[in-house]
């Protein structure tokens, strides 16, 4: 866990402040709507269907249990008793009431939590993988990273007034877990032929109306070089980026108008001028970032200590759970537990404050005192040791946050869509919800395996539908609820974007639809190791188009 | 009416008349004109104090040579939102040493004005809407800042640099 210093917890309370005396101004009809709304934007507070609507900033996903603890308190405090994990990591109150929002935000400045840049047209919070430190297929931990650059970002005097949202993730390891290829920069953490230190850079992914997979447009920068160089490629983008249509605006288009190499080759020039300047970090700014962070103490005497490789034998339900919930973690004796947020009757990463509360007792008593949030809005206690897992997941199953579902269709990712939010087309929750009454059916679903969904209930792209391996989206047809199915999407190393199966269908026939696809993968998939993405990029759609739409029901091999 | 603000929070008078590209050139005095009709000129003319106001639309690194050597440059902020001139105050003041005086014009709201300080700008035309005192509560909003800027406010990475300097 990072831990601020006296700098980081003043500039926190000096926001308190500002944000305070911006929310009076406005009460007191100093500020119009408009100045306030671009104001209150950068401080993650969005007015939507019913409310405001807060989002929270979780740098990295990464949560003290002290932190936890005081998103519960308020949730219960100001909100309905619950908040909504989000798909970066963040998480977000529906129901918080305006006058409040600076109590709130100074609650939050007491655990060293804030709400800076979490929406409006700056620098996003910086995501990473939530397997950060205990991967095993990590180089470095990307955490330190990442907390620089969220510094570097922190009310970043130039880069405040963007033509559109800027959102980087980092990624350390050989499997790309941060869907860093649909971000505004990707930074993959690696090293070169000569064993140093440094960075790829991608430009240019994003989700939304237009989405896109994006460009590596710099092979390797060294280590020192990071914040100089992103610092030319948002100052690149802010003179550059268009400003006269917000569907035009992100760094994508910039890239796809001048093509990434002249991109690439812009940046240079500007990263030439700045790259000896004061930017430049020095050996030791790394190493004061890593020595703030708090590290786990592993207990070497876990790895000879029985695990629960009994309780897998006689308790089926735990084995079951044990199977798709829990990950091999790179010390030995430990495992990383997955906390699914995806319950049968609950909206996907929605959690309460007795749950949160009691995740971070968990936490303290089992997990070093540590939670992660994931971009599949699900949370990770990552440093649970073998003797314990048993009785974290018999507390998990008290709480109804062990469903055994990682990585399973039912492990969906879906927007707010109609429910909350006023730019919905259509709801994508109750869809949800019909989903898993479909597929609760546990060994259905560990047959099907591995495969991911994900909804948007327009196509503005929250619940990231374009880089689903089935993708819903929810379009409006003459005032009804209608959903576009794309097949195909991936959000890791093989970044690809769905296809479109066709014509979309109703809110009555899709999850039928869903079903249908699901079985066409089952009848083709050459054995059960073939994951539906493998069976989809060897097959392609026309035997899933075929079951979709042909009424007649013709027999897909007859297409093939 | 409009004030000008200094980056002390002090108030002063502005001495200097915009000209249209149209105009004729008066005898004396000082006047601003826009970097279209700055650029067609090449040089002040003998008796004028000229300043050169700046689309948020240029590249700095076009014409900042030809205009190091004027008392002030402004820049136009169209929209509170459009980012863009702060881009260009901070390559004149790091890259291009401008050491005159840089003006923010236009949609200048009082809850900017102190990035606006630490990206260079050191005056200040703020709309009647505006108030002033709550711009001068504003510009010192945060007594610290992580990144390096024109304004000498030590950033927290150089406190921290020298927090473990030796001695
Ligand atoms: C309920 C209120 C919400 C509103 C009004 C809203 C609005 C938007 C808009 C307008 C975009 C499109 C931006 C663009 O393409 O440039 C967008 C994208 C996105 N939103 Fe939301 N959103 C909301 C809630 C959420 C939630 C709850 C999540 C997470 C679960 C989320 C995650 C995202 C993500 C990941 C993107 C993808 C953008 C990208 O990187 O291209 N949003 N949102
Ligand atoms: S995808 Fe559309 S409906 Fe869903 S939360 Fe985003 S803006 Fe709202």
């Amino acid at each position: 866990m990072y831990r601020y210093d006296e700098f980081d917890q003043t500039l926190v309370d000096e926001r308190v402040a500002q944000f305070r005396d911006q929310t009076q101004r406005f009460l007191a009809g100093q500020l119009d709507e408009e100045e306030f709304k671009t104001l209150r934007l950068r401080n993650g507070l969005y007015l939507q269907r019913f409310a405001p609507m807060l989002r929270v900033s979780i740098p990295y996903g990464l949560l003290a249990s002290r932190q936890l603890r005081m998103l519960a308190h308020i949730a219960r405090r100001y909100d309905k008793g619950y908040g909504h994990f989000t798909t970066r990591q963040n998480i977000q109150y529906n129901w918080p009431k305006l006058e409040e929002v600076p109590d709130i935000l100074a609650d939050l400045a007491s655990v060293e939590m804030h709400a800076i840049q979490t929406s409006g047209n700056c620098i996003r919070n910086i995501t990473s993988d939530h397997l950060a430190g205990v991967a095993r297929d990590e180089l470095v931990d990307p955490r330190p990273y990442c907390e620089l650059t969220r510094q570097w970002a922190t009310f970043h005097p130039e880069f405040n007034w963007l033509p559109r949202k800027f959102k980087i993730a980092f990624s350390s390891s050989t499997r790309d877990r941060a869907a860093t290829q649909v971000h505004d920069i990707g930074v993959h953490i690696v090293r070169n032929d000569a064993g140093e230190l440094g960075y790829s850079i991608y430009v240019g992914g994003g989700l939304g109306r237009m989405p896109m997979i994006g460009h590596k447009i710099r092979e390797f920068l060294p280590e020192l070089d990071l914040i100089s160089y992103l610092e030319a490629v948002l100052r690149i983008y802010n003179r550059l980026g268009r400003r006269d249509n917000i569907h035009r605006a992100r760094v994508k288009v910039l890239v796809k108008a001048t093509g990434p190499e002249q991109f690439a080759r812009m940046v240079e020039a500007e990263w030439n001028a700045l790259k000896d300047s004061n930017l430049r970090l020095q050996p030791q700014d790394i190493e004061d970032i890593k020595s703030r962070f708090e590290l786990p103490q592993y207990d070497e005497a876990a790895a000879g200590e029985p695990g629960y490789a009994k309780q897998l034998a006689v308790d089926s339900r735990f084995a079951s759970w044990a199977r798709r919930n829990l990950a091999p973690h790179r010390v030995s004796g430990y495992s990383i537990v997955f906390v699914s947020l995806k319950a049968n009757g609950i909206a996907p990463g929605d959690i309460t404050a007795e749950q949160m509360d009691a995740v971070a007792d968990l936490a303290d008593r089992y997990s070093a005192g540590e939670i992660r949030a994931t971009h599949d809005q699900n949370l990770v206690l990552a440093d649970v040791a073998d003797r314990d897992v048993y009785a974290v997941w018999q507390r998990l199953s008290e709480l109804g946050l062990a469903t055994p579902n990682i990585g399973l269709l039912t492990d969906l990712i879906c927007c707010p869509g109609l429910d909350f939010c006023s730019l919905a087309n259509a709801s994508s929750i109750s869809v949800a919800q019909e989903i898993f009454d479909r597929f609760d059916d546990l060994d259905y679903q560990h047959d099907i395996g591995e495969i991911k969904m994900k909804m948007s209930g327009c196509m503005n792209g929250c619940g990231h539908h374009t880089v689903g391996h089935i993708g819903i989206l929810g379009v409006d047809k003459k005032g009804e609820e209608w959903y576009q199915i794309t097949l195909g999407g991936s959000a890791e190393d093989d970044a690809s974007l769905g296809d479109r199966t066709g014509p979309s269908v109703s809110r009555a026939d899709i999850a039928g639809a869903v079903q249908k696809i699901v079985e066409v993968y089952l009848e083709q998939r050459s054995d059960a190791e073939e994951s539906f993405l493998a069976t989809y990029r060897r097959v392609g759609m026309p035997p899933f188009k075929a079951r979709l739409y042909d009424s007649a029901e013709t027999p897909a091999e007859a297409l093939a | 009416m409009s004030s000008l603000i200094l980056a002390d929070g002090q108030l002063a008078s502005d001495g200097w008349t915009v000209l249209d590209n149209e105009a004729a050139w008066p005898e004396s005095g000082h006047v601003v004109v826009s970097l279209a009709r700055w650029r067609e000129l090449g040089k002040a003319p003998a008796g004028l104090e000229i300043a050169v106001s700046i689309p948020n639309t240029e590249n700095v690194d076009e014409f900042a040579a030809e205009l190091l050597d004027r008392p002030m440059l402004l820049l136009e902020i169209p929209k509170f939102a459009d980012g863009r001139a702060y881009s260009q105050a901070r390559v004149l003041r790091d890259r291009y040493r401008y050491t005159g005086q840089i003006r923010a014009v236009g949609e200048v709201h009082v809850d900017q004005i102190h990035f606006m300080r630490r990206c260079g700008f050191d005056a200040f035309v703020l709309p009647e809407s505006q108030s002033v005192d709550a711009a001068r509560r504003k510009l010192d909003e945060f007594s610290l800042s992580y990144q390096h800027a024109a304004v000498p406010l030590t950033t927290v990475w150089e406190r921290r640099r020298a927090a473990r300097a030796p001695g």
